[in-house]
């Protein structure tokens, strides 16, 4: 410790109301006399009202995010392109979302236009989602995606004025999830079951499970589930260890998923350390995925668990995001009085070839069926 | 029309009775009403979505510390004083930027607004912000833990594997040096630029 230590410790010990009454008495005749005392002084009180104003600030930032979150989640229900929407004829707005997902090309091209022209048109309509990852990703994926949902709102306004046929906006989403535990914790995105009214697990070993959300995490995009189904009576071992070093570029990977009815793989490589504007829970992969994909497990080619979908760059081909399993893990340490974890310490899918690691995991992973 | 103004300035004056007492359904009724308004401000004067939201939100909080002073007088509508403190701060922002190139268009009604020394503690937090995100680990973390969390330096001590309290203190002492260096290098700095 030297002298300088000592003395803006005093400061500090002065500032903060430490210094008993002698001490007090004696340290301002210092300052009284010393003009650069006297300056550090107030130095240390102008930081330390900042360090309480940061504080403030802080947490009421935080209130007006939740609060614009909220907002737009009250306006725009329907945000994930990785989210696949089974078509209800009944529904106009699954129609649109149907659109949107077979078009996206032409869409980008009529959005760019529109955006162009008017962007002062655009004004409340489609503010942006800021804490969205996987899809504000690009500020034009944003605006594409907003675009069709202010239509899809104009729609659905249209549609309760003209009827009240509540069935009516009843949609489908469906996305993937894999188990996590023995007794029946699946994990999933959080965006793939969101305003989920009903969740029912499926693949082709259990034919329908019904599940509940126990935790959502908004942030990381995760949502843990349970099946409560009564006649469930549990899996066998979880054959993936979660892999807690993280990936290189370049490191093979692969994912199952559900893009449609059937389990389709999808391979390629880790591409980046960080996922979306460099946000560094995320990997970006080069594994194409589609509406659907959300939420499947990402493993590298020992079949360990390396992270879960959770979006891709429209813009980009192949430019997918997964959410890294240290997360994962985290997330999970968060809820573990919840959560007993059971994975093995030593994964049997370990040096076999790829189509019987599939074979060992299809059973874990499921089509997740989300009615809201 | 006069007593449309009466309607409107008895339900701002409830909006603030309530944001006096926390009340959060206030704080989002007062969000969800003035938002487009501060969007339509900075959409117009060319800037984006993300900086309306930031705008906003800075006038907002602006706002909110005010109306929590003791001595708070409604002195014109909500929706002109959060529209008046934006305008203020995008125009800075502009001329931070060098793009403003033409006068501001105005979208609604400007009132000098009266701001106290929320700017100030606007620049506090900012250079705040960003010091303690630039100066780095451990430091960042262990002045957050001590100033902001209210964590002891025995508990520093142990969370970061020091050996003894000698040692953690010595840090913390190094990392409050730089911080302030930083601190007060990032305030100089947005001063100058607005001057």
């Amino acid at each position: 410790m030297n002298s300088r230590q000592e003395i803006e410790e005093l400061i500090e010990q002065y500032v903060t109301g430490n210094l008993n009454p002698e001490e007090k008495r004696i340290f301002e005749k210092w300052l009284e006399s010393d003009a650069v005392m006297a300056k550090a002084v107030e130095d240390h009180q102008v930081l330390l009202s900042a360090f309480d104003t940061y504080a403030e600030r802080k947490a009421l930032r935080e209130r007006l995010i939740a609060i614009h979150d909220e907002m737009e989640t009250e306006q725009f229900r329907y945000r994930s392109p990785l989210r696949k929407v089974e078509e209800n004829p009944k529904s106009a707005v699954a129609r649109i979302r149907y659109f949107w997902n077979h078009h996206r090309a032409a869409t980008v091209a009529a959005v760019v236009v529109f955006t162009a022209v008017s962007a002062v048109l655009i004004g409340y309509g489609i503010s942006g989602f800021t804490n969205n990852k996987q899809q504000s990703a690009f500020q034009e994926l944003r605006r594409e995606v907003e675009f069709i949902k202010r239509n899809q709102r104009a729609i659905i306004s249209s549609r309760s004025s003209e009827s009240k046929d509540a069935d009516a906006n009843v949609s489908v989403f469906t996305g993937t999830g894999f188990a996590l535990t023995r007794d029946g914790y699946v994990l999933t995105s959080y965006h793939v079951v969101q305003d989920a009214r009903s969740i029912l697990l499926t693949n082709d070993r259990f034919e329908q499970l019904e599940a509940e959300t126990v935790y959502a995490d908004k942030s990381l995009d995760l949502a843990l589930l349970k099946i409560n189904s009564s006649d469930f009576i549990g899996f066998s071992d979880i054959p993936y260890n979660f892999r807690k070093n993280i990936a290189d570029p370049g490191d093979k990977v692969f994912t199952l998923g559900y893009p449609r009815e059937d389990l389709v793989f999808g391979e390629g490589s880790i591409s980046s350390y960080t996922g979306y504007e460099g946000d560094t829970t995320s990997y970006q992969v080069s594994i194409p995925v589609n509406p659907g994909n959300s939420g499947g497990p990402l493993f590298d080619t020992n079949g360990n668990l390396l992270g879960i979908i959770a979006g891709r760059n429209a813009g980009a081909e192949a430019a997918s995001f997964a959410v890294k399993s240290r997360w994962i893990a985290r997330y999970i340490q968060e809820h573990d009085s919840l959560v007993s974890i059971s994975f093995p310490s030593r994964t049997s899918l370990r040096g076999v070839d790829r189509s019987s690691q599939i074979k060992k995991l299809k059973d874990f992973v499921f089509m997740v069926k989300v009615t809201n | 029309m006069a007593d449309d103004m009466k309607v409107l300035s008895d339900s701002d004056t409830s909006i603030v009775k309530a944001l006096q007492n926390g009340d959060e359904q206030a704080l989002k009724q007062v969000y969800k009403q003035n938002y487009p308004v501060v969007v339509n401000l900075v959409i117009t004067n060319g800037g984006s979505l993300q900086e309306a939201k930031d705008i906003f939100q800075e006038a907002l909080i602006i706002f909110y510390e005010k109306v929590r002073e003791d001595d708070f007088q409604l002195s014109s509508r909500i929706k002109t004083y959060l529209y008046s403190v934006s305008r203020n701060l995008w125009l800075k922002q502009l001329k931070k930027k060098r793009q403003l190139e033409e006068p501001l268009k105005e979208t609604d009604e400007y009132v000098e607004p009266e701001t106290g020394d929320a700017l100030q503690r606007e620049a506090h937090f900012r250079a705040m912000h960003q010091a303690l995100n630039a100066i780095g680990e451990p430091c960042g973390s262990i002045l957050r833990d001590f100033y902001l969390n209210s964590k002891s330096m025995e508990e520093i001590t142990d969370r970061y594997g020091y050996t003894n309290a000698d040692n953690a203190k010595n840090q913390k002492y190094k990392c409050l040096q730089r911080l302030k260096k930083m601190f007060f290098g990032e305030l100089r700095e947005e001063g100058d630029q607005y001057e």
